[in-house]
């Protein structure tokens, strides 16, 4: 009778091992073992403790400052464009309009596919020679762009190939937000005379803000962790015009097995990203109870 | 006419728009804007499909067409079966349905527990669930790089399976899902004398199949879509995954160009194959990953 009372008692905790185990083991021991590697010197040649000196050797490191401007850029410039064009997609798809549902797939289309796949597209369609956009540019007769060759022009060119790719993603996200606001709202406003683009300000947007604030923080996390499509369509280049901070971390560890100092470029990023998930946390308790 | 007029009139035609002259322009803008989007959205991939038709003579002329001269459809054929592209997708396949099958079966498991069973330490728990939703993996490459080559897990499938499926995506579904489940279900099977794992397996598990559904769906899409991971954890072109092939097979004379594009395609069939099939799921689990956080 013990022996089995015992044994009631053990079972939600068998259901949960494996994942604990899993989470453990491969989220926070390697997030603990990270900090650690950052304050030793493990590579090629091993030092052992060094304290910070990999941070000093980050605030002296031209690249990795480029790669974080780089990185700070492609955020600025998708996450604005990505969320309105996004909110715009999905105000529109939301109205009572034939092909609604045939259009909402076309839109999120994109999103299912790879950034491999993707990157290679957008890499012929953007080619100097043979691409389809210097070849419309042409017969409009403007010349043509280095689209990701000038070092000017290749971070902008990514950033209109990923607002492309995430567009349909976040118009979802978007639009479960918007169906969740009561049709009465738009019934009464219509008897007062208000048109579509007063809705949209008047109610649409109030409504809409926890949502707003949510894809505009998880588009922001989404873009400081941008990798593949750099790593396919540019490499980091021309020279390191289009570096960004993962491809970074990435060439440092693996290619020249510096792990320690990729750490501790690791460790930036993830307060970074710690800094906006906690901020996303702490507005969404705030609007979660002025819902209630 | 006054406002009950009006108000009867929207509810009786059903279409709030077309009772104005106003919003005829509204509507014929509304419709070219969303056209002209889809357009933009849609031609990339015809672009795709247009340029895994053509041979290299018409992809480098400076005469672009949409629909190739002379589709050539060998070149579905010859990205096949140059660089090994069957491997790569039978190692794609292997990988996403392993870490699919774990995914469902760990964190369907933690759900239920997590849902149904009153325990000292459950809510502590779940938050340390949660919290390892904020560790991003690109921030872990480095330690768990070391980690795989200490377990000699370079260049295999548990390397390539077992990290990612600690994600805990798939738990907080599964326990949202879980609590809907009446508890007098539980409690009857267990009178009947069910075991907790039977009830779990025979009872729980079917019940949660939506649930299963949306984790099946992302589960699956991110691990055949992923690069980054592969590209830590495998070195041996053997071990390739589809990703990984077209990266680094984009430039290789032999594939580059058409065929790299026809394989493209391909790569992209099975996603598109589950999401249409599980199309429902697939929209409520984008709505449920932008309101659960």
């Amino acid at each position: 009778m013990n022996r089995h009372f015992k044994w009631q008692v053990m079972v939600p905790y068998i259901f949960l091992l494996p994942q604990l185990l899993l989470v453990g083991a491969f989220a926070f021991y390697p997030l603990v073992y990270n900090l650690i590697l950052s304050f030793q010197d493990v590579g090629m040649i091993s030092r052992g403790f060094v304290g910070l000196d990999q941070y000093s050797l980050l605030l002296k490191d031209e690249i990795f400052w480029t790669s974080l401007k780089n990185t700070i850029y492609y955020t600025i410039g998708t996450v604005p464009l990505t969320t309105i064009v996004a909110l715009l997609a999905a105000f529109a798809l939301n109205q009572q309009i034939a092909g609604k549902k045939f259009l909402r797939t076309v839109y999120l289309f994109p999103y299912l596919i790879s950034w491999v796949v993707i990157g290679l597209v957008w890499q012929w369609m953007y080619s100097t020679n043979y691409g389809i956009f210097n070849h419309l540019l042409n017969l409009v007769g403007l010349p043509g762009l280095r689209w990701l060759q000038d070092p000017k022009m290749t971070i902008p060119s990514i950033i209109i190939a990923s607002v492309w790719h995430d567009l349909g993603y976040y118009m979802v996200i978007f639009l479960a937000g918007l169906q969740s606001i009561s049709p009465i709202y738009y019934e009464a406003s219509m008897i007062d005379g208000a048109n579509k683009w007063d809705q949209f300000r008047r109610i649409t947007l109030p409504l809409l803000k926890p949502i707003l604030f949510i894809v505009l923080v998880l588009s922001m996390i989404n873009a400081f962790k941008v990798f593949d499509q750099i790593y396919v369509m540019t490499g980091g280049g021309p020279g390191r015009a289009s570096l960004m901070l993962v491809n970074y971390i990435l060439s440092v560890a693996l290619t020249e097995m510096r792990l320690s100092y990729a750490a501790a470029i690791s460790i930036v990023l993830f307060i970074i990203i710690m800094i906006l998930t906690v901020l996303q946390r702490v507005f969404f308790k705030d609007s979660d109870t002025e819902v209630a | 006419m006054n406002n009950e007029t009006l108000n009867r009139i929207i509810k009786e035609t059903g279409s709030n728009n077309r009772t104005r002259s106003g919003n005829l322009i509204y509507q014929i803008m509304l419709y070219f804007f969303l056209i002209a989007g889809a357009v933009v959205m849609v031609f990339p991939i015809l672009w795709m499909i247009s340029l895994s038709l053509k041979s290299p003579a018409e992809i480098f002329s400076f005469q672009l067409n949409l629909f190739p001269k002379q589709p050539l459809w060998s070149n579905f054929v010859d990205g096949w079966v140059r660089s090994g592209f069957s491997k790569y997708f039978l190692n794609t396949f292997i990988i996403a349905c392993g870490a699919v099958l774990f995914s469902v079966v760990f964190n369907s498991m933690a759900g239920f527990a997590l849902a149904k069973y009153t325990f000292r330490g459950r809510d502590s728990i779940f938050m340390f669930i949660l919290a390892a939703l904020m560790v991003p993996s690109q921030v872990n490459i480095v330690p768990l790089y070391l980690l795989m080559a200490k377990l000699k897990w370079i260049n295999t499938f548990q390397g390539a399976i077992i990290p990612t499926i600690s994600q805990a995506f798939g738990v907080f579904l599964m326990r949202q899902y879980c609590l809907t489940i009446p508890t007098e279900l539980i409690e009857a099977s267990r009178i009947d004398g069910c075991s907790d794992f039977r009830t779990f397996w025979q009872i729980i598990f079917p019940l949660c199949k939506p649930a299963m559904a949306v984790n099946i769906i992302f589960q699956f899409m991110w691990r055949w879509n992923d690069l980054l991971w592969p590209i830590v954890i495998i070195r041996d072109q053997n071990m390739y995954t589809i990703q990984q092939g077209l990266a680094f097979f984009r430039e290789d004379p032999s594939v580059a160009g058409g065929p790299i594009m026809a394989m493209s395609i391909v790569s992209v069939l099975p996603i598109v194959a589950i999401f249409f099939a599980l199309q429902k799921y697939f929209v409520q689990g984008i709505a449920m990953t932008g309101l659960k956080s």
